[in-house]
Protein backbone atom coordinates (compact mmCIF):
# COMPACT_ATOMS: atom_id res chain seq x y z
CA UNK A 1 0.00 0.00 0.00
CA UNK A 2 1.43 3.47 -0.84
CA UNK A 3 2.29 5.95 1.95
CA UNK A 4 -0.73 8.20 0.48
CA UNK A 5 -2.94 5.53 0.33
CA UNK A 6 -2.00 4.57 4.27
CA UNK A 7 -1.96 8.51 5.07
CA UNK A 8 -5.88 8.73 3.75
CA UNK A 9 -7.20 5.58 5.43
CA UNK A 10 -5.82 6.96 8.60
CA UNK A 11 -7.72 10.04 8.23
CA UNK A 12 -10.84 8.35 7.36
CA UNK A 13 -10.60 5.94 10.50
CA UNK A 14 -10.58 9.71 12.41
CA UNK A 15 -12.72 11.16 11.20
CA UNK A 16 -15.37 8.13 11.70
CA UNK A 17 -14.09 8.24 15.11
CA UNK A 18 -14.64 11.83 15.42
CA UNK A 19 -18.11 11.62 14.27
CA UNK A 20 -18.90 9.02 16.14
CA UNK A 21 -17.66 10.76 19.56
CA UNK A 22 -19.37 13.87 18.75
CA UNK A 23 -22.57 12.07 17.40
CA UNK A 24 -23.12 9.37 19.86
CA UNK A 25 -20.68 10.39 22.93
CA UNK A 26 -20.86 13.45 23.38
CA UNK A 27 -23.46 15.40 21.54
CA UNK A 28 -24.01 19.14 21.76
CA UNK A 29 -26.18 19.32 23.75
CA UNK A 30 -28.40 22.53 24.16
CA UNK A 31 -29.56 25.03 27.16
CA UNK A 32 -31.44 28.25 27.62
CA UNK A 33 -33.30 27.44 24.49
CA UNK A 34 -36.12 30.21 23.92
CA UNK A 35 -39.97 29.78 23.93
CA UNK A 36 -39.77 30.77 20.47
CA UNK A 37 -37.69 27.57 19.31
CA UNK A 38 -39.89 24.97 20.45
CA UNK A 39 -41.51 22.71 18.16
CA UNK A 40 -44.41 23.59 16.66
CA UNK A 41 -46.86 21.30 19.08
CA UNK A 42 -44.96 22.64 22.17
CA UNK A 43 -45.19 25.71 20.60
CA UNK A 44 -49.18 25.40 20.20
CA UNK A 45 -49.31 24.20 23.66
CA UNK A 46 -48.35 27.34 25.08
CA UNK A 47 -50.81 29.59 22.59
CA UNK A 48 -53.56 27.13 23.93
CA UNK A 49 -52.66 27.68 27.58
CA UNK A 50 -52.31 31.91 26.70
CA UNK A 51 -55.82 31.48 25.51
CA UNK A 52 -56.92 29.39 27.90
CA UNK A 53 -55.49 31.82 30.38
CA UNK A 54 -57.08 34.61 28.50
CA UNK A 55 -60.44 33.21 28.82
CA UNK A 56 -60.63 33.89 32.12
CA UNK A 57 -58.52 36.77 32.59
CA UNK A 58 -60.10 39.00 29.51
CA UNK A 59 -56.58 40.46 30.30
CA UNK A 60 -55.46 41.29 26.63
CA UNK A 61 -52.14 43.10 27.29
CA UNK A 62 -51.00 40.43 29.63
CA UNK A 63 -52.24 37.46 27.00
CA UNK A 64 -49.83 39.73 24.31
CA UNK A 65 -46.93 40.33 26.88
CA UNK A 66 -47.02 36.25 27.26
CA UNK A 67 -47.10 36.15 22.94
CA UNK A 68 -44.11 38.20 22.61
CA UNK A 69 -41.84 35.87 24.21
CA UNK A 70 -43.04 33.83 20.73
CA UNK A 71 -43.02 36.79 18.42
CA UNK A 72 -41.74 40.02 20.27
CA UNK A 73 -42.94 42.13 16.64
CA UNK A 74 -45.86 39.86 15.67
CA UNK A 75 -47.93 38.26 18.74
CA UNK A 76 -50.49 37.45 16.68
CA UNK A 77 -48.58 35.30 14.18
CA UNK A 78 -48.22 32.54 16.60
CA UNK A 79 -51.92 32.29 17.60
CA UNK A 80 -52.46 31.77 13.71
CA UNK A 81 -49.98 29.20 13.72
CA UNK A 82 -51.53 27.43 16.58
CA UNK A 83 -55.24 27.34 15.03
CA UNK A 84 -53.49 26.48 12.16
CA UNK A 85 -51.87 23.47 13.80
CA UNK A 86 -55.07 22.81 16.03
CA UNK A 87 -57.20 22.64 12.81
CA UNK A 88 -55.03 20.17 11.01
CA UNK A 89 -54.51 17.61 14.29
CA UNK A 90 -58.46 17.68 15.28
CA UNK A 91 -58.20 19.49 18.33
CA UNK A 92 -61.44 19.96 20.25
CA UNK A 93 -63.82 22.36 18.83
CA UNK A 94 -63.29 24.32 22.96
CA UNK A 95 -59.58 24.62 21.74
CA UNK A 96 -60.21 26.09 18.49
CA UNK A 97 -62.78 28.62 19.73
CA UNK A 98 -60.51 29.75 22.54
CA UNK A 99 -58.16 30.73 19.99
CA UNK A 100 -60.20 32.48 17.45
CA UNK A 101 -61.46 34.67 20.67
CA UNK A 102 -58.07 35.46 21.44
CA UNK A 103 -57.17 36.44 17.22
CA UNK A 104 -60.53 38.21 17.45
CA UNK A 105 -59.54 39.86 20.21
CA UNK A 106 -55.99 40.51 18.86
CA UNK A 107 -57.08 41.54 16.06
CA UNK A 108 -59.21 44.57 17.28
CA UNK A 109 -56.10 46.31 18.90
CA UNK A 110 -54.07 45.50 15.89
CA UNK A 111 -51.91 43.32 17.99
CA UNK A 112 -50.25 42.46 14.62
CA UNK A 113 -47.84 44.78 14.62
CA UNK A 114 -47.03 44.15 18.16
CA UNK A 115 -48.97 47.24 19.34
CA UNK A 116 -50.77 46.96 22.37
CA UNK A 117 -54.17 48.09 23.17
CA UNK B 1 9.86 4.48 10.38
CA UNK B 2 9.72 6.71 12.55
CA UNK B 3 8.54 9.74 9.93
CA UNK B 4 6.04 7.44 9.00
CA UNK B 5 4.37 6.86 12.43
CA UNK B 6 4.63 10.39 12.98
CA UNK B 7 2.76 10.85 9.51
CA UNK B 8 -0.03 8.19 9.92
CA UNK B 9 -0.48 9.74 13.47
CA UNK B 10 -0.91 13.27 12.17
CA UNK B 11 -3.52 12.03 9.60
CA UNK B 12 -5.51 10.35 11.71
CA UNK B 13 -5.54 13.28 14.20
CA UNK B 14 -6.25 15.39 11.67
CA UNK B 15 -9.30 13.06 10.62
CA UNK B 16 -10.54 13.08 14.24
CA UNK B 17 -10.42 16.77 14.20
CA UNK B 18 -12.48 17.39 10.89
CA UNK B 19 -15.12 14.60 12.16
CA UNK B 20 -15.93 16.61 15.43
CA UNK B 21 -15.85 19.96 13.51
CA UNK B 22 -18.37 18.14 11.07
CA UNK B 23 -20.34 16.81 13.70
CA UNK B 24 -20.52 19.46 16.05
CA UNK B 25 -20.69 22.77 14.05
CA UNK B 26 -21.35 21.73 10.47
CA UNK B 27 -24.34 19.23 10.85
CA UNK B 28 -25.08 18.58 14.74
CA UNK B 29 -27.48 15.74 15.41
CA UNK B 30 -31.72 17.45 14.80
CA UNK B 31 -32.71 18.06 18.34
CA UNK B 32 -36.21 18.73 19.39
CA UNK B 33 -36.55 21.51 21.46
CA UNK B 34 -38.36 20.59 24.55
CA UNK B 35 -39.48 22.73 27.20
CA UNK B 36 -37.00 21.44 29.53
CA UNK B 37 -34.50 23.35 27.38
CA UNK B 38 -35.97 26.52 28.25
CA UNK B 39 -33.89 29.34 29.44
CA UNK B 40 -34.90 29.99 33.26
CA UNK B 41 -37.03 33.55 32.91
CA UNK B 42 -39.12 31.69 29.62
CA UNK B 43 -39.72 28.41 31.62
CA UNK B 44 -40.81 30.44 34.75
CA UNK B 45 -43.24 32.48 31.83
CA UNK B 46 -44.55 28.96 30.67
CA UNK B 47 -45.36 27.92 34.17
CA UNK B 48 -47.06 31.22 35.31
CA UNK B 49 -49.30 30.35 31.97
CA UNK B 50 -50.30 26.71 32.84
CA UNK B 51 -51.14 28.21 36.54
CA UNK B 52 -53.17 30.67 34.89
CA UNK B 53 -55.06 28.12 32.57
CA UNK B 54 -55.14 25.83 35.12
CA UNK B 55 -57.36 28.49 37.00
CA UNK B 56 -59.63 29.22 34.00
CA UNK B 57 -60.58 25.71 33.10
CA UNK B 58 -59.51 23.62 36.64
CA UNK B 59 -58.35 20.25 34.78
CA UNK B 60 -55.59 19.55 37.07
CA UNK B 61 -54.33 16.26 34.85
CA UNK B 62 -54.17 18.86 32.02
CA UNK B 63 -51.93 21.30 33.49
CA UNK B 64 -49.98 18.07 35.29
CA UNK B 65 -49.39 16.86 31.62
CA UNK B 66 -47.59 19.82 30.57
CA UNK B 67 -45.31 20.46 33.77
CA UNK B 68 -44.24 17.01 33.11
CA UNK B 69 -42.45 18.34 30.46
CA UNK B 70 -40.07 20.52 32.05
CA UNK B 71 -38.90 17.12 34.06
CA UNK B 72 -38.61 18.40 37.32
CA UNK B 73 -40.84 17.75 40.27
CA UNK B 74 -43.90 20.70 39.88
CA UNK B 75 -45.09 21.32 42.99
CA UNK B 76 -41.54 22.00 44.50
CA UNK B 77 -40.67 24.21 41.14
CA UNK B 78 -44.20 26.05 41.27
CA UNK B 79 -43.82 26.61 45.20
CA UNK B 80 -39.93 28.12 44.05
CA UNK B 81 -41.08 30.20 41.39
CA UNK B 82 -43.86 31.54 43.54
CA UNK B 83 -41.48 32.68 46.54
CA UNK B 84 -39.60 34.23 44.12
CA UNK B 85 -42.22 36.38 42.31
CA UNK B 86 -42.97 36.95 46.42
CA UNK B 87 -39.22 38.35 46.80
CA UNK B 88 -39.78 40.37 43.46
CA UNK B 89 -42.37 41.94 44.89
CA UNK B 90 -45.10 40.83 42.91
CA UNK B 91 -48.61 41.11 42.85
CA UNK B 92 -50.48 38.21 44.77
CA UNK B 93 -53.06 37.89 42.05
CA UNK B 94 -50.01 36.74 39.64
CA UNK B 95 -48.87 34.67 42.68
CA UNK B 96 -52.00 32.44 43.83
CA UNK B 97 -52.73 30.82 40.72
CA UNK B 98 -49.20 29.01 41.29
CA UNK B 99 -49.70 28.46 45.10
CA UNK B 100 -52.75 26.77 43.76
CA UNK B 101 -51.91 24.56 41.49
CA UNK B 102 -48.55 23.48 43.23
CA UNK B 103 -50.81 22.87 46.26
CA UNK B 104 -53.46 20.97 44.07
CA UNK B 105 -50.58 18.96 42.69
CA UNK B 106 -49.93 17.53 46.14
CA UNK B 107 -53.40 16.37 46.75
CA UNK B 108 -55.86 13.63 45.53
CA UNK B 109 -58.53 15.87 44.83
CA UNK B 110 -58.32 19.25 43.36
CA UNK B 111 -59.59 22.52 45.50
CA UNK B 112 -62.71 24.64 44.59
CA UNK B 113 -62.06 26.41 41.52
CA UNK B 114 -60.16 29.83 42.32
CA UNK B 115 -62.59 32.66 43.12
CA UNK B 116 -61.25 36.45 42.70
CA UNK B 117 -60.91 37.24 46.33
CA UNK B 118 -60.41 41.24 46.85
CA UNK B 119 -57.00 41.65 47.97
CA UNK B 120 -56.35 45.40 48.17
CA UNK B 121 -55.48 44.74 51.50
CA UNK B 122 -53.05 42.84 50.89
CA UNK B 123 -49.24 44.45 50.88
CA UNK B 124 -46.61 42.63 49.31
CA UNK B 125 -43.43 41.78 50.95
CA UNK B 126 -41.67 45.35 51.78
CA UNK B 127 -38.38 43.59 51.12
CA UNK B 128 -37.19 39.88 49.29
CA UNK B 129 -36.68 37.19 51.73
CA UNK B 130 -32.79 37.22 53.20
CA UNK B 131 -32.72 33.81 52.04
CA UNK B 132 -34.43 31.22 49.02
CA UNK B 133 -36.01 29.55 52.03
CA UNK B 134 -39.47 31.17 52.36
CA UNK B 135 -39.11 32.30 56.10
CA UNK B 136 -38.80 35.32 56.38
CA UNK B 137 -37.24 37.03 59.32
CA UNK B 138 -38.71 39.93 61.21
CA UNK B 139 -36.18 41.64 62.99
CA UNK B 140 -35.79 45.36 64.12
CA UNK B 141 -32.51 46.08 64.77
CA UNK B 142 -28.95 43.94 64.84
CA UNK B 143 -28.70 43.91 68.86
CA UNK B 144 -27.97 40.98 71.11
CA UNK B 145 -30.59 38.53 71.74
CA UNK B 146 -30.91 39.31 75.72
CA UNK B 147 -30.81 35.94 78.29
CA UNK B 148 -34.05 34.64 79.30
CA UNK B 149 -34.72 34.53 83.33
CA UNK B 150 -36.07 32.11 85.54
CA UNK B 151 -39.27 34.35 86.27
CA UNK B 152 -39.80 35.18 82.65
CA UNK B 153 -43.20 33.73 82.31
CA UNK B 154 -44.12 32.69 79.26
CA UNK B 155 -46.61 35.10 77.07
CA UNK B 156 -49.73 33.56 76.41
CA UNK B 157 -51.54 34.73 73.40
CA UNK B 158 -54.62 36.35 73.58
CA UNK B 159 -57.33 36.59 71.26
CA UNK B 160 -58.09 40.66 71.21
CA UNK B 161 -59.33 43.68 69.14
CA UNK B 162 -56.09 45.36 67.47
CA UNK B 163 -54.93 48.55 68.52
CA UNK B 164 -52.86 49.08 65.43
CA UNK B 165 -56.15 49.45 63.47
CA UNK B 166 -55.33 50.39 60.13
CA UNK B 167 -52.94 47.46 59.96
CA UNK B 168 -56.02 45.13 60.12
CA UNK B 169 -58.23 45.87 57.64
CA UNK B 170 -60.62 43.05 57.33
CA UNK B 171 -59.92 40.94 53.76
CA UNK B 172 -63.36 39.56 52.64
CA UNK B 173 -62.91 35.96 52.37
CA UNK B 174 -64.68 32.69 50.93
CA UNK B 175 -66.81 31.24 53.89
CA UNK B 176 -66.03 31.66 57.24
CA UNK B 177 -63.05 33.60 59.16
CA UNK B 178 -60.29 31.51 60.74
CA UNK B 179 -60.71 31.00 64.21
CA UNK B 180 -57.13 30.08 66.37
CA UNK B 181 -57.93 25.93 67.07
CA UNK B 182 -54.48 25.43 68.57
CA UNK B 183 -51.69 27.11 70.43
CA UNK B 184 -48.57 24.77 71.07
CA UNK B 185 -45.01 25.69 72.14
CA UNK B 186 -41.65 23.99 71.74
CA UNK B 187 -38.29 24.04 72.66
CA UNK B 188 -36.32 22.06 70.28
CA UNK B 189 -33.07 22.83 69.31
CA UNK B 190 -33.68 21.64 66.01
CA UNK B 191 -35.92 24.27 64.89
CA UNK B 192 -34.89 27.86 64.78
CA UNK B 193 -35.37 29.91 67.81
CA UNK B 194 -38.55 32.40 67.35
CA UNK B 195 -39.71 29.92 65.20
CA UNK B 196 -43.60 30.73 64.50
CA UNK B 197 -45.27 27.91 62.41
CA UNK B 198 -48.82 28.63 61.06
CA UNK B 199 -50.91 26.01 60.03
CA UNK B 200 -54.39 26.93 58.43
CA UNK B 201 -56.83 24.45 57.63
CA UNK B 202 -60.54 25.06 55.77
CA UNK B 203 -64.05 23.97 57.50
CA UNK B 204 -63.01 20.14 56.45
CA UNK B 205 -59.48 20.27 58.25
CA UNK B 206 -57.97 20.13 54.39
CA UNK B 207 -54.73 22.55 54.66
CA UNK B 208 -55.36 25.47 52.71
CA UNK B 209 -52.49 27.55 50.79
CA UNK B 210 -52.64 30.51 49.61
CA UNK B 211 -53.78 32.48 52.50
CA UNK B 212 -52.32 35.84 53.46
CA UNK B 213 -51.49 35.71 56.62
CA UNK B 214 -50.75 39.62 58.59
CA UNK B 215 -47.99 39.96 60.77
CA UNK B 216 -47.58 43.23 62.65
CA UNK B 217 -45.03 44.51 65.27
CA UNK B 218 -44.46 47.94 66.63
CA UNK B 219 -42.93 49.90 63.75
CA UNK B 220 -43.93 47.16 60.85
CA UNK B 221 -45.94 44.74 58.96
CA UNK B 222 -44.90 41.79 57.01
CA UNK B 223 -47.59 39.66 54.92
CA UNK B 224 -46.29 35.90 54.00
CA UNK B 225 -48.97 33.46 52.72
CA UNK B 226 -49.22 29.65 53.33
CA UNK B 227 -48.81 26.63 50.80
CA UNK B 228 -44.68 28.62 49.91
CA UNK B 229 -43.73 24.99 51.42
CA UNK B 230 -45.34 22.42 50.20
CA UNK B 231 -42.89 19.68 50.96
CA UNK B 232 -44.00 20.92 54.76
CA UNK B 233 -47.71 20.96 54.04
CA UNK B 234 -50.17 22.97 51.69
CA UNK B 235 -51.67 24.97 54.47
CA UNK B 236 -48.14 25.97 56.47
CA UNK B 237 -46.41 29.07 57.02
CA UNK B 238 -43.84 30.30 58.89
CA UNK B 239 -41.43 33.38 60.10
CA UNK B 240 -38.90 34.35 62.76
CA UNK B 241 -39.99 36.35 65.32
CA UNK B 242 -37.80 38.39 67.49
CA UNK B 243 -37.56 37.79 71.08
CA UNK B 244 -38.08 41.73 72.39
CA UNK B 245 -40.85 42.21 70.18
CA UNK B 246 -44.42 41.62 70.38
CA UNK B 247 -46.71 40.78 67.47
CA UNK B 248 -50.00 40.05 66.54
CA UNK B 249 -50.99 37.96 63.99
CA UNK B 250 -53.91 37.89 61.61
CA UNK B 251 -55.12 34.79 59.29
CA UNK B 252 -57.07 36.09 55.96
CA UNK B 253 -59.80 37.86 57.46
CA UNK B 254 -60.10 36.14 61.23
CA UNK B 255 -60.18 37.43 64.08
CA UNK B 256 -56.43 39.25 65.40
CA UNK B 257 -53.92 37.12 67.57
CA UNK B 258 -52.24 39.17 69.93
CA UNK B 259 -49.17 39.60 72.29
CA UNK B 260 -46.80 36.60 70.32
CA UNK B 261 -43.69 36.51 71.28
CA UNK B 262 -41.16 33.67 71.20
CA UNK B 263 -41.31 31.42 74.25
CA UNK B 264 -38.10 31.29 76.71
CA UNK B 265 -37.12 28.17 77.37
CA UNK B 266 -35.92 26.48 80.29
CA UNK B 267 -31.95 27.05 81.62
CA UNK B 268 -31.56 23.40 80.61
CA UNK B 269 -32.39 23.36 76.95
CA UNK B 270 -29.62 24.27 74.73
CA UNK B 271 -31.45 26.98 73.22
CA UNK B 272 -32.45 30.34 74.84
CA UNK B 273 -35.92 30.87 72.58
CA UNK B 274 -38.22 28.24 71.16
CA UNK B 275 -40.87 28.26 68.61
CA UNK B 276 -44.60 28.89 69.00
CA UNK B 277 -47.31 26.44 66.40
CA UNK B 278 -50.60 28.12 65.74
CA UNK B 279 -53.26 25.90 63.89
CA UNK B 280 -56.14 27.58 62.65
CA UNK B 281 -59.67 26.61 61.08
CA UNK B 282 -62.23 28.24 59.63
CA UNK B 283 -65.68 28.19 60.83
Amino acid sequence: MSRHLLRLLFFLIGLAAGIFYAWKIAPVRYTDVPLAALRADYRTDYVMAVAEAYQNEQDLNLAISRLKLLNPTSPLTPVQEALLYAQTHAFEEREVAFLQSLIQALSTVGAEGGGTP
Amino acid sequence: MKYRSLDLLLALLLGVGSGLLYAWWIAPPQVTFTPDLLRSSDKEAYYEVIAAAYAANGDLERARARLTLFGEEPSAALAAQAQRMLAAGRPFSQIQPLVRLAADLGRPTPSSPIVATPLSAVTPLSRPPLSPSPTVEVVPSEQDLPPPTAETAPVIPTLSIPTLGSAFTPIPTVGGVFILSNYETRCDPNLPQGLLQVWVNDERGQPLAGVPILLVWDGGQETFYTGLKPEIGNGYADVLLHPDLLYRLQVGGGEPIGNLSPPPCPPESSIRYGSIILTFGRK
